[in-house]
């Protein structure tokens, strides 16, 4: 016998109000981003723009695995005279596989094409690490810890990039961006160890909620700093 | 050294430069204060008119260049994309 239920989790409705702002936050620093690559052609706003794209994307498909129907078993199992009847909760799999492939897909890509903006790769390089990110995805699917330490390193490199630019540009703009970056480096940590502490999970999303309202800031910063100076 | 100046820095100069004057400007004005030689200007003044960032009016039998609202708002929209490219370093 199935029946169809929904999923209960104790976090789950605040968990996609934290993914809800990290989307919005996303979009709007993709449609800037965009906005400005029209007007000067400049392929740098095209990529950033197009990585925060990717992990709004992602972030989307976040939410969407979430609200994946879950199906409840009822299981009937005999052991001579004994009978026992248990339940199990099962995912619906291919659409909890597939959203939760492009969540790691998109978010992974993106990380790298925001990182490519300040380090050039070659083509070959591109490929190359498009290739390992495919793969390490796929094959890690079942240890998702391993995608949490690989955005990790991601976000690791995105923050020194920014942490330079603040050096150079002393803006406390760039200085708060730096910061979102790390903030949001950090929520990974507790995310890698969520499979082990339950609370990790929680820590995480509300670290990641603060570095995504410090990312928010940073535009608002930009806008009205742009606005006064001219 | 300074660097060359690209395209957009020189439509930017010139609307600043309107602006910065009240509003209206003598083209020969323009082309001093822009830093332009009478060919560049009147070919940047004409892409300016024909995205209607710029106007003409007659004054005292004279000819005058006003910024439109529309060359204000671009104006501004550029500062703001200036901003954005120093903070995330583009």
């Amino acid at each position: 016998m199935i029946e169809l239920v929904f999923d209960p989790k104790w976090f789950y409705g605040k968990e996609i109000i934290v993914d809800v702002f990290s989307v919005i936050t996303l979009f709007l620093l993709t449609y800037f981003s965009l906005n400005y690559y029209r007007l000067n052609k400049n392929r740098n706003y095209f990529y950033l723009g197009s990585a925060f794209l990717m992990i709004g994307l992602s972030f989307l498909f976040k939410i969407l695995t979430n609200f994946t129907i879950q199906y409840q078993v009822i299981t009937e199992t005999r052991f001579g005279f004994l009978e026992l009847i248990y339940y199990t909760t099962q995912p619906t799999n291919v659409l909890f596989f597939i959203g939760f492939l492009l969540y790691r897909l998109l978010t992974l890509i993106g990380f790298y094409t925001l990182y490519g903006i300040y380090e050039k790769q070659s083509k070959q390089n591109t490929f190359l690490m498009l290739y390992f990110i495919l793969i390490s995805t796929y094959f890690t699917r079942f240890t998702y810890f391993i995608f949490h330490a690989t955005s990790f390193v991601f976000l690791g490199f995105i923050t020194m990039q920014y942490y330079s630019t603040y050096l150079k540009n002393k803006f406390y703009r760039t200085k708060v961006l730096a910061y979102s970056f790390v903030i949001i480096a950090v929520s990974q940590i507790f995310f890698t160890f969520a499979t082990l502490y339950e609370l990790s999970y929680l820590i995480g999303e509300i670290i990641q909620l603060i570095g995504y309202v410090l990312l928010l800031a940073t535009l608002i910063m930009v806008l009205k700093y742009g606005k006064k100076k001219k | 050294m300074a660097r060359k100046r690209s395209r957009m820095d020189i439509i930017v100069d010139m609307l600043l430069s309107i602006r910065d004057k009240g509003g209206e400007i003598k083209p020969t004005h323009l082309m001093y204060k822009a830093n332009l030689s009478h060919t560049q200007m009147n070919s940047y003044l004409e892409d300016l008119i024909n995205k209607e960032l710029v106007g003409k009016i007659n004054k005292k039998d004279h000819e005058y260049l006003i910024i439109t609202n529309k060359g204000r708002t671009f104006i501004a929209k550029i500062s703001e994309m200036r901003e954005f490219e120093k903070t995330f370093g583009l």
